[in-house]
């Protein structure tokens, strides 16, 4: 009996990592996400987007992704061979365990809160190690191709880690220190129950994160790793057929990354109706919503149109801008981004210990 | 600490070569840059890999068919040698063509123009990668694209001239829609002169970049918006003006676009603004049109001459040097394109500068490598560069298909 | 001078734009098809060809042929008629212009691609 419970147990566990909030929707939510991002950037830039494959080229990403699968795939003579195929393997590997992260629907009932598939106390650190990884590989990825375009583009993806990752680290800090946990679930909860001016405090730091997320994306202004009319593609330029398409599935699946970070950790994360101050929605709504199965739901959907939201802020900067020189990058992320998100640090601190006690706020 | 031996590190030096295929280039031609880092250090164009002997073909064809070959020259400014061929061919003749002509003629050229520098436009905001202007930039040259077709019958080979007038005429309705469609485009154009380049990460991009100081503009002898932009006052249109420039000159109302900036970014300006001009030409054209006929007859056999018709080409001065000989085809016809005159400052603009702004460098003086090609220049004494008569070729030829069993 | 997002409200403001792309292949709709094309090369008048040959003549690209006249066809003066072999044709409409009776014309039609070169020898 007690070995048949196990089983299940592990069946269950096994379905959730494998379809509902692990893989199977991580990626679903990777390709919805980038025919939104394409579609706003068309529609910014006064075209259509896709179009044809499903309802309004829903399915484009998909066929994409297939069409990539089946091509040819070559793997460059000078180049590194095992370590070249293992790049794209470990790049979404690493990506979806950052994904498994997120807090989309409730995983630990035992728990207060929402907890996502992998969740322990001081699982941000490793989140941030993870995503420093990533970065790592991509540059591995260049130097493997023994091609000068792609060692150009990962020496330039270094140093645009180099300039961005301060400020990312300092701006995902804050609403840590805000709560006092390191645990994202916690962090989480804790968002919900804070007071109005201490959430002002988190505009600041989520302006600075989501320019750092951008560099972290390696996307306009920040896509000189990239740079087409320059460098070919950069670090990207010797992969083919089911190489790069598992590369575009894992940046694909990145910004999902990011997308659901910003919700979890600046946006309060699925809760919307909670935060309206009426018994009706902060007790009754949230506990039925916390006890049964119509919460899944509803945390999903929105999960959803929050990381929507972000996606549309994400595209937007996206089009706004020209791509600008490694060094102007580097400049303006020292210069500019990097003190901008100590002083913030600095004001978080000040606002906690000195400035809200006089006023009178507390948490 | 001892500071006697300090060593200074310089990073190596590396040759990259840009081309002959690369995605910043619309067409092949190579660039070897030499690069300490990121900076280029020492830069060498090669360029001939367009060769298509067109003006030995000409020398096989009437002055009629030529007309629409010179057309075939560059896809962009096709009118620009359609028309200066015309033009070459009316001077060897000596006939006057009719006033209604020039103007229509003139009025297709500064249309062109137009289409050419918006087009500019958008291929450099591309090459910086702002894709987003770049798409509106190319929604707006539309317009253009539409009235040419309109006006012409079609969108890229617009055939308007023939020799001793244009081929087709401009109607009243035409006329008026025309001027309501130039209106339009003016209005984005004083968009994209005062809030599309002014966006800050674009201007981050152009603003100081591949300087060409006046001095060294007019040593290499620069021409077009590459030489406006660095503030040396050559434009064919104002200096030698011919067709109906004449009446633009003399109307007072327009004024040669200079920039002191010297970089790419006043090169850009140069050519905005310069479009906004060519609007008001186009407008004053049409709304100044003579009456009268659109042709005159030429006979097909031009006396025996010699002529230079000269022209400002979107790029730059295009010089048609034709000799006739009595008979309807040209004894030699040469075309020095604008292009041509630009590549010469290539490598002093490129020299000092971030290798990743070479495209946009390379971009900002218009290149267009097909137009530019009349002639491949081959070293002789270079030991890698071997030089074979034809008919060692033919036996070569031949040897290999005996062995490789070919069908032929 | 130059500030950071300088096309923002421009973007915002083409959301609720028609979209500028054309969906030619499956509409036509927005092409703004002009009334003097020129387009597919075609007999305006065959019966009024005389058979003189100065369309071959001024031809730029060799596109015209003049076949003689079989028994089926139009019977010209000189017992020839022009044909255009349209893969060499380069669309420049001097035939059309130096035709002294008008016969030949390049018509509206602009979807001209084929799958063989026999098929695009108009008789």
């Amino acid at each position: 009996m007690m070995q048949t419970l196990q089983f299940l147990d592990i069946l269950i566990w096994g379905l959730w990592v494998l379809l509902f909030p692990g893989i199977f929707f991580i990626t679903f939510l990777a390709l919805l996400w980038e025919w939104i991002d394409r579609k706003v950037y068309a529609r910014l830039q006064n075209r259509i987007g896709p179009l044809h494959t499903g309802w309004q080229g829903i399915l484009q990403p998909l066929m994409d992704f297939l069409k990539l699968l089946g091509k040819e795939d070559l793997t460059p003579k000078r180049a590194d061979k095992r370590s070249f195929s293992a790049v794209p393997v470990i790049m979404l590997v690493l990506s979806i365990t950052l994904c498994m992260f997120i807090p989309i629907v409730d995983m630990d009932p035992s728990l207060p809160g929402i907890q996502g598939i992998l969740s322990f106390e001081g699982d941000l650190i490793l989140l941030l190690f993870l995503s420093s990884m990533l970065v790592a590989v991509i540059m591995l990825a260049g130097y493997f191709s023994s091609n000068p375009f792609g060692q150009v583009g990962s020496a330039r993806t270094g140093m645009l880690l180099i300039s961005f990752e301060i400020p990312l680290i300092a701006a995902i800090v804050t609403p840590a220190i805000l709560t006092g946990s390191l645990r994202i679930s916690t962090i989480m909860e804790g968002l919900k129950t804070l007071n109005i001016p201490y959430a002002l405090l988190l505009i600041l730091p989520l302006v600075i994160f989501l320019i750092s997320i951008q560099a972290e994306l390696e996307r306009i202004p920040f896509d000189v790793s990239h740079a087409e009319t320059e460098i070919v593609h950069g670090w990207q330029v010797e992969f083919s057929g089911k190489k790069l398409a598992l590369i575009h599935m894992a940046e694909d699946i990145m910004l999902v990354f990011a997308a659901g970070i910003t919700t979890s950790l600046f946006l309060g994360g699925p809760y919307l109706l909670e935060f309206i101050p009426l018994d009706v929605f902060s007790v009754t709504f949230a506990t039925l919503m916390q006890t049964s199965w119509i919460g899944w739901v509803y945390y999903t959907l929105v999960f959803m149109f929050k990381s929507i939201i972000v996606v549309m802020i994400l595209s937007n900067m996206r089009t706004a801008f020209a791509r600008w020189r490694i060094d102007q990058i580097v400049h303006y992320g020292w210069k500019f981004m990097v003190p901008l998100a100590l002083v913030n640090l600095l004001l978080v601190q000040l606002a906690i210990v000195y400035i809200f006690p006089i006023l009178g706020v507390i948490v | 600490m001892s500071t006697g031996n300090r060593k200074t590190v310089t990073p190596p030096r590396v040759t990259i070569p840009i081309g002959p295929q690369h995605p910043a280039l619309k067409e092949p031609g190579m660039f070897k840059l030499t690069i300490e880092g990121e900076r280029i250090v020492d830069a060498e164009v090669n360029i001939g890999y367009n060769h298509r002997g067109i003006e030995k073909l000409a020398e096989s064809k009437t002055h009629l068919q030529v007309l629409y070959l010179a057309e075939r020259i560059c896809g962009i400014c096709s009118a620009t040698h359609n028309g200066n061929y015309a033009q070459a061919v009316e001077m060897a003749a000596e006939v006057e063509i009719p006033e209604r002509a020039k103007f229509i003629r003139t009025l297709t050229w500064e249309l062109e123009r137009i289409h050419s520098h918006i087009l500019w436009l958008g291929v450099a905001f591309h090459e910086v990668g702002f894709d987003t202007a770049f798409m509106y930039s190319w929604r707006d040259r539309e317009i253009v694209m539409d009235m040419l077709e309109d006006l012409s019958g079609n969108r890229v080979n617009y055939s308007m001239n023939t020799i001793g007038g244009v081929r087709r005429n401009v109607s009243e309705e035409l006329r008026s829609s025309l001027l309501t469609r130039l209106d339009k485009l003016e209005e984005r154009m004083i968009y994209y002169r005062d809030v599309a380049i002014q966006e800050k990460t674009f201007w981050n991009r152009v603003d100081g970049v591949g300087v060409l100081e006046t001095s060294v503009a007019r040593a290499t002898g620069a021409v077009g918006p590459t030489a406006r932009g660095s503030n040396v006052p050559v434009d064919v249109r104002f200096n030698d003006p011919t067709q109906a420039y004449v009446h633009l000159r003399d109307s007072g109302e327009f004024e040669m676009i200079l920039s002191e900036r010297c970089d790419v970014a006043g090169r850009a300006i140069v050519r905005v603004v310069e479009t906004i001009e060519s609007i008001k030409m186009c407008r004053w054209l049409l709304q100044n049109l003579p009456d009268g006929p659109i042709r005159e007859r030429v006979r097909p056999r031009v006396q025996p001459n010699e002529v230079l018709a000269r022209y400002e080409a979107p790029r730059g001065e295009v010089v048609h040097y034709l000799v006739t000989n009595g008979t309807d085809k040209p004894e030699r016809w040469k075309v020095r394109a604008p292009t041509h005159a630009n590549w010469v400052s290539m490598r002093h603009t490129l020299i000092g500068n971030y290798l990743a702004d070479a495209p946009i460098i390379l971009a900002a003086i218009d290149p267009c490598f097909s137009c530019t090609d009349r002639v491949t220049i081959v070293d002789t004494d270079d030991n890698l560069i071997e030089s074979v008569p034809l008919d060692i070729m033919r036996v070569r030829a031949n040897k290999w298909y005996r062995q490789n069993g070919g069908k032929f | 001078m130059s500030r950071l997002g300088a096309m923002e409200k421009e973007l915002l403001k083409s959301i609720k734009k028609k979209p500028a792309t054309v969906i030619y292949p499956f509409t036509k709709e927005g092409l703004n098809i002009p009334v003097g094309l020129r387009g597919r090369w075609t007999y305006k008048n065959p019966d009024r060809c005389t058979g003189c040959k100065i369309c071959e003549r001024v031809c730029p690209s060799s596109a015209i042929e003049m076949v003689e006249c079989g028994p089926d066809d139009i019977q010209t003066k000189t017992g020839w008629r022009p044909i255009c072999h349209f893969d060499r044709c380069i669309l420049c409409a001097q035939c059309v212009e130096s035709c002294p009776r008008s016969v030949l014309e390049l018509s509206a039609e602009f979807e001209m691609a084929f799958l063989s070169r026999d098929d695009m020898i108009i008789r």
